[in-house]
């Protein structure tokens, strides 16, 4: 029952976004024509016939009913630019940015739960203080700007990584030296999520270490790593796992600056390369893909939050 | 609220001074910020120019002061236009409640589940990149929290005793709302409104970094980050100032809706191992 509404609420704002980019695209300077053929150089007769060679003079309604069945054959639309399909652009930076994201997701989750468990644990005293201080600075400093010193700092001045760029797609590259590509992007994508894990385990553990469940078990004579993994942790894992969910959209957003600044091949890049280039049709469908992520990894978040946390399946 | 604790805050001091500065500091400096000087590009800090010159020989410290009241305008603007937008959606969706209120929050959940940036990024380019546009559009990408706490806020005030007697003695539902759940939403909305102000300067420093906010003869302190990367190897303390102040006034906004909102932890019981 839960899963059904859950579902039927995500097609439903799918449908909206899906709307939101067809309009959008009716929307756009000049209109879908003009990414074929600029007013300014074309004569009214050939944007005409271009019109109607594209189906643009048919009903709106019809035209929907096409983006529609488009969509569900995988096509997102032409990118006149590129003279290429909006899918197959997208589909090539995506690996690039799959990779970086997930070396950045799992360093933020292991370093930051390690960090939140640790500063719950040593709440009191300076010790205190700086565990707490770290994560705040971590979430608050612009990404780029660290990302820029440490490009200084490692890349310039000591040379001991590469400034930015990847190995084009197919080189016979050694893993060691994509690795090295990879470590100043992931550390800066993965900064504000050490920041983030790590805030949210902290506060979830402290409420959890002051119940009275664990005291209990402090008074049965439990050690303290028994009650940290066996009563405490389980149990403060759970908002963590929202919120990992709704990190990952938000990772890819992240990942437009980072990517920009590193020169790294994937999906960010591509948004801001196209809209630079006036690219539109390119950027529509890369908000179409990252909207879908954004609805899929709400819904799985939902579910997972569902299935680990017994008292909401009461509602 | 707990105006005593905020006067206390040192963060709150030091955002003031950073606005203070930005402000009065271009009258006092009496240096032109857009003063061309190709004799004098690209100066190390030092004696005659405090944080050093960039490529065409401007004066750093001049440009951050005048590019902080972008900065800051459109971080505060976009705070503003986003509480006003968050307050509207989270008053209307926790006082009507019912089938308005689960679309508003499907709404909400869903654009709060959305990397904004993207779209942030393409109404940029579409609009041009002015400094009343660019804080109007960023914020509208900051609505989502301050409407959930609002609704959450409006649902416990809506069950209060004290707005139950006074339905019960025949307030008008407007007067409800406005004599007895507005005010004691203030709290609620500073907290919320300082955290969007504080994304907001991100936000703006984000887009204008990429080349996709405002255009060059405007400096903020993200177009002067983003001029910075191309001489990052000679010249990086061009990249320093902008950067550390941005930082600074993040860590500052950040460190006042901290302040403002009650601690989480009153008593605690646990004394750790």
């Amino acid at each position: 029952m839960f899963l059904a509404r859950r579902l039927a609420q995500a097609a439903l704002v799918l449908w909206l976004l899906v709307t939101a980019m067809f309009v959008a695209l009716q929307w756009l300077p000049g209109g879908p024509a003009a990414f074929l053929a600029d007013p300014e150089f074309e004569s009214p007769e050939r944007i005409t016939q271009i019109e109607r060679n594209l189906g643009l003079d048919r009903p709106l309604l019809v035209q929907y009913e096409g983006y529609l069945a488009g969509l569900l054959h995988g096509e997102l639309g032409w990118s006149p630019h590129q003279n290429a399909p909006v899918a197959r652009l997208i589909g090539e930076r995506l690996g690039p940015s799959l990779l970086l994201m997930a070396t950045a997701f799992t360093l933020a989750l292991v370093v930051g739960t390690a960090w939140g468990t640790l500063a719950a644990w040593h709440a009191r005293g300076p010790v205190g203080a700086l565990l707490d201080a770290v994560p705040v600075l971590a979430v608050t400093a612009p990404g780029f700007w660290i990302g820029l010193l440490l490009i200084y700092v490692l890349a310039i001045e000591l040379r001991l990584l590469p400034s930015g760029g990847m190995l084009p797609p197919g080189s016979e590259a050694s893993p060691w030296l994509v690795l090295r590509h990879l470590i100043l992007p992931t550390v800066v994508l993965a900064l504000p999520w050490v920041g983030t894990f790590a805030l949210y385990t902290r506060s979830s553990l402290r409420a959890i270490l002051v119940s009275d469940y664990l005291r209990t078990a402090w008074a049965k004579g439990l050690a303290d790593r028994g009650v940290l993994w066996q009563h405490a942790l389980p149990n403060a894992a759970i908002p963590l796992v929202t919120m990992a969910g709704i990190s990952i959209p938000h990772l890819l957003g992240n990942a437009v600056v980072v990517e920009q600044l590193f020169a790294w091949p994937g999906i960010g890049r591509l948004a801001v390369e196209s809209l630079l280039r006036r690219d539109y049709p390119v950027m529509l469908g890369i908000v179409l893909v990252v909207g879908l992520a954004a609805i899929l990894a709400n819904l799985v978040a939902d579910v997972v939050y569902h299935l680990v946390d017994p008292g909401v399946r009461v509602e | 609220m707990s105006w005593r604790r905020l006067a206390r805050s040192p963060a709150l001091w030091g955002l003031a001074l950073i606005c203070a500065a930005c402000i009065v500091g271009p009258l006092l400096l009496g240096v032109d910020a857009e003063a061309i000087d190709l004799s004098a590009r690209l100066i190390p800090p030092g004696p005659g120019h405090l944080l050093g010159t960039d490529e065409n020989g401007r004066d750093v410290l001049a440009r951050l002061l005048v590019g902080g009241r972008v900065s800051l305008f459109v971080g505060f603007g976009a705070g503003l236009v986003a509480g006003v937008l968050g307050a509207a959606v989270g008053l209307t969706a926790g006082w009507v409640g019912g089938l308005v209120s689960a679309v508003l929050m499907r709404l909400t959940d869903f654009a709060f589940a959305f990397p904004t940036i993207f779209v942030l990024l393409l109404a940029a380019t579409l609009v041009g990149g002015g400094v009343p546009q660019l804080t109007i559009l960023v914020g509208l990408t900051l609505w989502m929290t301050i409407g959930r706490v609002v609704r959450g806020r409006v649902l416990e005030l809506r069950q209060a005793p004290f707005v139950e007697a006074a339905a019960a003695l025949g307030a008008s539902p407007w007067r409800l709302v406005g004599r007895h759940v507005l005010p004691n939403l203030q709290e609620t909305l500073a907290v919320a409104v300082v955290l969007a102000i504080h994304h907001a300067i991100l936000s703006e420093s984000t887009v204008s970094f990429l080349g996709l906010g405002l255009r060059p003869p405007l400096a903020s302190w993200g177009t002067m980050l983003a001029n910075s990367q191309a001489y990052l190897a000679t010249s990086p303390w061009l990249a320093v100032a902008p950067g550390l102040a941005i930082a600074f006034t993040v860590l500052a906004t950040y460190a006042v809706a901290q302040s403002l909102s009650l601690p989480q932890e009153t008593a605690s019981r646990f004394r750790g191992p």
